[in-house]
């Protein structure tokens, strides 16, 4: 009985493999016919050489330079809001002949038989007019693992993005998109055979709310394991990053609190804290000036209305930011926390793993004390190839929210896979799993950071961010020049990430680069060499030498051949950088 | 010496004089002065009166402009900071003591710990069950209070999985098997929000396949269910929209209605002439004010709260009479009610889901891989996948999670054997139950639908009087001081902790001795901003043979007949 249902159970799966498809939906792609070797280098590269390695130091509380953005030239400034002029007033233009001649086209942003649009025409302005026209550059449908390759399907653009079709065929691009920061992103390896070990011992199938009976053994394991990690006394995981801030500050924040947040904090972040009902006061982007004095402010003035005394100030940043590659700055945020009698929340979605010489966040980084901030959190979707988040704090507090969160009330458990991932990745990074192995990847991703960024400021191009960020930002301020980068570098194999406004200030579109431990240096070769040829096309290199990439101040304009041999050396010396 | 200085001095006088006489002529002689010259000339000729009055307006917008930089200046001067000297404001900071950032134990009103609440705070939190082992259908338990001595092998009847494909003989090892393959070839995590190359083609076809599985034009998934309806239904309203929403919806809703910043009104539970009250008021106020908002009826199929189901036949009626559109919650009921899973439209006999304009689901219940699903059309399909946060900016689900769900739609769709037995297993239950308790006296009631999967079982309010002195009006008083108190921090959980020990103590800690496994409902009492009682949960599932019902309708009438004895505590 049980052999012929796993036969039947084969013949199924052999099925979805030739599973067969039209050409407007998506297709499932069978896996790549390689060899085991093949695989795991196209997942995770084999280091060339013991010297494309660098191991992060530890700042020892030495805080954080104020940052020198480097000003994009008037040149630059009037062409982006001549463009932003034109692709608006075009936009415009053509609403009001297609109002007028098309008004099919318009059916879903007008009312129908008494009943509302569900965006009105201006509401969806900016949607139909400015991003659906770039839309064949976002959403990218892939495959398989997104390791150092990631297997893009490809698609045909119809009526300005109208709507898609799938030919079938894919194509093979560089990796420069994904968060797979240490490269855990793995379907073969240490980490995937723990986790099909434990599908067999324990149900994939999740069992309700945590609080009903959802929490399994593995889940205390796991809480156990991470809180030491981040040097908490507990924590507590739930199933979704963003979840996990926008459900966590209505816990204990009322109306009676303030919320001191970095202007440039993540859409959870400010979901949560509105969630709650809080007053929030944004201060400018790391500017610790303006923090101090907006806290004697807020202390002194109290509650608005009543001038009560606030209940308690919570200061909310992001360990590193994921669109400037900019880090908050501890030492002195710890500072101004134990003085003015405040809280500290650091959000590490980004630096857990990928900062610090062990991969312990931007506590290690620094070199703080981790009982100096109040809540660590952080998320495993990045560095450690898995889903959910963490809320790290002292034990009392997560005793308390163990019975308050709304999540573990309310929302499904981490499942087996996911808690499995975050076990064994976590065990590699600490050394205990496959020794070596952690150490490996947290020096190449400081590497290929630092090789990449450095690159990049000598080419000519404005880049942001400290040394060590894994965020490489590159600065394209022109929004059309977005989809022509992206384009361009998708014709090169590359797979790249675009960002603008509403994520960015609507000036400063940028190009994304998330650099991975996967990548190896000639991967950054070939990297900078594409974009140094894009750069040149659309007329990229504009950087004035302040930002970094030059030591004596003059703009840097280096040739693609000296980039190349000079920087895998230079990179490792922090004289290089603004930090 | 002295000469020379004025010397300097003439000499730097006709530079001056010459740069001011070369910048006069520039201005005589510049082509735009001419002209505005020129303009006040002819305008003073032709019209005197026009050059009072263009003087008289430039006097005044000048009044203007002085005035309010002086305001401002004013406004700035009145922060208490700058009154203040750096030795007063250390004074200030010397004697602000905030609060904790959480109180660590439940304390009441004054900020003071009540030790009696303490006691009941940690035994809550020790009595917490941890899953040791899943053995097919059964479980293994132990608990923080006593970690050595772990419950072997209970029965499972405490989990939304009503389904519990995974552990159907026919389909466990296809499930498995498809698991690790697709974890062989795409690994755990996706890396990536949805718009940056996180979406994968599992992502993709399973959208198109619960889009087609439940009838609608599209589908877009989310990371989480909880986290789902409180993105979407922000992302389509704004300050003006209306949302007519049952006064018993779960907290997700509740969330999502606080952030979605429409104006809310709440109706009786299930109580559709007081829907039809509110859709008739909003839709006369919305005619005379001759604005169009956007306006919805918010409910949920199965309510998480009670167990009971939604009138969805009136509602719709309702809803095309009035103009309304119906978001519906079917977080509890996408694969256990109707006669394929296909939820609450298939329970009321509808062909599609047409009727309904965003459905919201869960992918961690009955499908039990995780993650939360929203259906409807394709134009609102389109404005989420930029506008609705939770899609946006988060992570999307790792990949097994859709290809495994995929594989549970083609399962129902072409073999509903499953369900059929769930809902056989329902009835039976539901009425072995029903005919057990009277039996026994029970004072504990089922306040669940019949063909509910989940089962609820609440205090009857006469017990509840005579063991704990409290009724459900002092209850819910106590409940709405301190929720109009806004002191959110400090909620005393007394009204139910207590009745939640009773319930654990006599019923539950007894049904693990009988090997069957049941939980207290999961609350975070202050996030809820609507009355609700403890209760406890019994569901249902497919894989229960008639002997287990049997076996465990009788030990839970049994134990429930015990503790309904009881006369004091």
């Amino acid at each position: 009985m049980h052999n012929v249902l796993v036969d039947e159970t084969k013949a199924y799966i052999n099925e979805i493999d030739s599973v067969s498809y039209t050409q407007d939906q998506v297709p499932l792609l069978p896996p790549l016919n390689t060899t085991l070797a093949e695989k795991r280098e196209l997942e995770y590269g084999t280091l060339t050489n013991k010297k494309y390695l660098v191991r992060q130091k530890s700042r020892n509380l030495q805080p954080l330079k104020p940052i020198k953005f480097d000003p994009p030239g008037i040149l630059i400034s009037v062409i982006t809001y001549l463009n932003y002029l034109i692709i608006i007033t075009l936009g415009h233009v053509h609403d009001y002949i297609d109002y007028y001649f098309n008004r099919d086209k318009f059916r879903g942003i007008l009312e129908q038989n008494g009943i509302a649009p569900w965006f009105t025409k201006f509401e969806s302005f900016f949607i139909r007019r400015m991003k659906q026209r770039i839309d064949d550059c976002f959403s990218r449908p892939t495959t398989g693992v997104p390791g150092r390759f990631i297997r893009c399907i490809e698609r045909v653009s119809h009526n300005m993005n109208e709507y898609f079709t799938y030919p079938g065929t894919e194509q093979l691009c560089l990796n420069l998109s994904s968060y797979n920061y240490l490269g855990f992103a793995q379907s073969e390896g240490v980490c995937t055979e723990y986790v099909i070990n434990n599908i067999d011992e324990w149900s994939v199938a999740n069992n309700g709310p945590r609080n009903l009976l959802g929490t399994t053994k593995l889940h205390v394991e796991t809480e156990r394991l991470v809180a030491g990690f981040v040097g908490k006394q507990d924590c507590i995981i739930t199933s979704m990053g963003y979840s996990t801030n926008a459900n966590f500050f209505n816990s204990f924040l009322n109306k009676n609190c303030l919320v001191i947040s970095d202007e440039l904090n993540h859409a959870s972040i400010r979901t949560g804290v509105r969630l709650s009902g809080a007053s929030v006061k944004p201060f400018k982007h790391n500017d610790m000036k303006a923090l101090e004095k907006l806290l004697r402010e807020q202390i002194s003035e109290g509650q608005p209305k009543t001038h009560k005394p606030w209940d308690k100030i919570l200061i909310c940043v992001e360990g590193l930011f994921s669109m400037e590659g900019t880090m908050c700055n501890l030492p002195e945020l710890v500072k101004l926390k134990y003085k003015y009698k405040c809280y500290l929340y650091v959000d590490e979605a980004h630096s857990i793993g990928a900062m610090g010489p062990t991969g312990r966040g931007v506590c290690e980084y620094f070199g703080v004390d981790p009982n100096d901030v109040d809540v660590l959190m952080g998320t495993f979707t990045k560095s450690f190839g898995a889903a959910g988040g963490y809320v790290a704090a002292d034990r009392d507090l997560i005793n308390r929210l163990r019975l308050d969160l709304t999540t573990q009330n309310y929302s499904e458990p981490s499942p087996t896979p996911v808690l499995s991932q975050i076990y064994s990745s976590m065990k590699i990074i600490m050394g205990d799993l496959n020794p070596g192995d952690g150490l490996e990847r947290l020096s190449r991703i400081t590497f290929n950071s630092r090789y990449l960024r450095l690159g990049l400021q000598r080419l000519g191009f404005i880049v942001y961010g400290i040394a060590d960020s894994p965020v490489v930002p590159l600065l394209l301020y022109s929004p059309s020049k977005m989809p022509a980068f992206s384009r361009l570098m998708l014709e090169r194999n590359i797979a790249v990430v675009i960002v603008a406004y509403p994520a960015t200030p609507l000036t400063e579109s940028r190009v994304r680069f998330c650099v991975s431990a996967s990548l190896i240096k000639e991967d950054i070769d070939y990297v900078l060499r594409h974009v140094d040829e894009v750069g040149d096309m659309l007329f990229l290199k504009t950087s004035s030498g302040i930002g970094g990439g030059s030591l004596d101040g003059k703009p840097p304009r280096w040739n693609i051949e000296d980039v190349i041999a000079k920087t895998p050396e230079d990179c490792k010396d922090d004289k290089y950088f603004i930090i | 010496m002295m000469n020379s200085i004025s010397n300097n001095y003439t000499e730097a006088d006709s530079v001056v004089n010459k740069y001011i006489n070369h910048g006069l002529l520039l201005v005589k002689n510049n082509y735009l002065t001419i002209i505005i010259l020129d303009y006040i000339k002819k305008s003073h000729q032709n019209d005197p009166y026009r050059t009072l009055v263009e003087v008289i307006v430039a006097v005044i917008g000048l009044y203007y402009i002085i005035r309010n930089s002086k305001k401002n200046s004013n406004s700035k001067t009145l922060r208490v900071i700058d009154n203040l000297s750096p030795k007063e404001f250390d004074t200030l900071l010397q004697e602000w003591e905030p609060k904790p950032l959480v109180d660590a134990l439940p304390t009441d009103s004054n900020g003071k710990y009540q030790e009696k609440l303490v006691e009941l705070f940690q035994w809550k939190l020790k009595k917490q069950p941890i899953v040791t082992k899943f053995n097919d259908d059964k479980i293994s338990i132990i608990t923080n209070e006593d970690p050595s001595s772990e419950k072997k092998d209970l029965f499972n009847l405490s989990h939304y999985n009503f389904l519990k494909l995974f552990n159907n003989n026919k389909y466990k090892h296809r499930l498995n098997d498809l698991t690790r393959k697709i974890i062989k070839n795409c690994g755990v995590g996706s890396c990536g929000p949805a718009g940056f190359y996180g979406n994968e083609d599992l992502h993709y076809n399973l959208e198109y396949d619960m889009a087609k599985f439940l009838g609608t034009e599209r589908c877009v998934l989310y990371g989480q269910d909880f986290a789902t309806i409180s993105s979407v239904l922000a992302t389509f309203n704004k300050r003006g929209d209306i949302i007519i929403a049952d006064k018993l919806c779960n907290v997700a809703i509740q969330n999502a209605l606080q952030l979605s910043r429409a104006t809310v009104y709440y109706y009786d539970h299930n109580d559709m002439e007081d829907l039809e009250r509110y859709l008739e008021m909003v839709f006369e106020d919305e005619k005379a004010d001759g604005v169009l908002h956007r306006r919805y009826i918010v409910t949920e199929a199965i309510f998480q709260h009670n167990g009971q189901i939604c009138n969805l036949d009136k509602i719709v009626e309702l809803k095309n009479k009035y103009k309304f559109r119906l978001f519906i919650d079917e977080t509890l009921s996408i694969g256990a009610l109707g006669n394929t899973g296909r939820g609450i439209t298939e329970f009321y006999g509808y062909k599609d889901r047409s009727q309904v304009d965003i459905t919201v689901g869960s992918l961690g219940n009955s499908f039990s891989v995780g993650g939360g699903f929203v259906a409807g059309d394709a134009i609102m399909s389109f404005f989420q996948r930029i506008g609705s946060n939770a899609y946006c900016f988060s992570a999307s689900l790792p990949p097994y999670c859709c290809g495994v769900a995929s594989d549970i739609i083609k399962i129902l769709d072409s073999d509903n054997s499953s369900i059929i037995q769930l809902n056989k297993n329902t009835q039976l239950f539901n009425e072995l139950l029903t005919k057990k308790l009277k039996t026994v006296k029970s004072h504990f009631i089922v306040t669940s639908n019949e063909k509910s999967p989940m089962i609820v079982l609440k205090m009857s309010d006469k017990f509840r009087t005579k063991l704990f002195n409290s009724s459900v009006l002092t209850i819910y008083e106590d409940m709405h001081q301190q929720q109009t108190k806004q002191n959110k921090v400090v909620i005393v959980q007394e009204p139910f902790l207590l009745e939640e020990k009773f319930i654990q103590e006599e019923i539950v800690d007894k049904l693990i001795d009988e090997k069957i496994m049941i939980g207290l409902q999961p609350y975070s009492l202050q996030h809820e901003s609507l009355p609700l009682l403890p209760g406890f949960v019994v569901s249902v599932d497919a894989n229960m043979s008639t002997d287990d019902i049997e076996y465990i309708t009788d030990k839970l009438c049994l134990v429930i007949g015990e503790a309904s004895k009881k006369k004091s505590i």
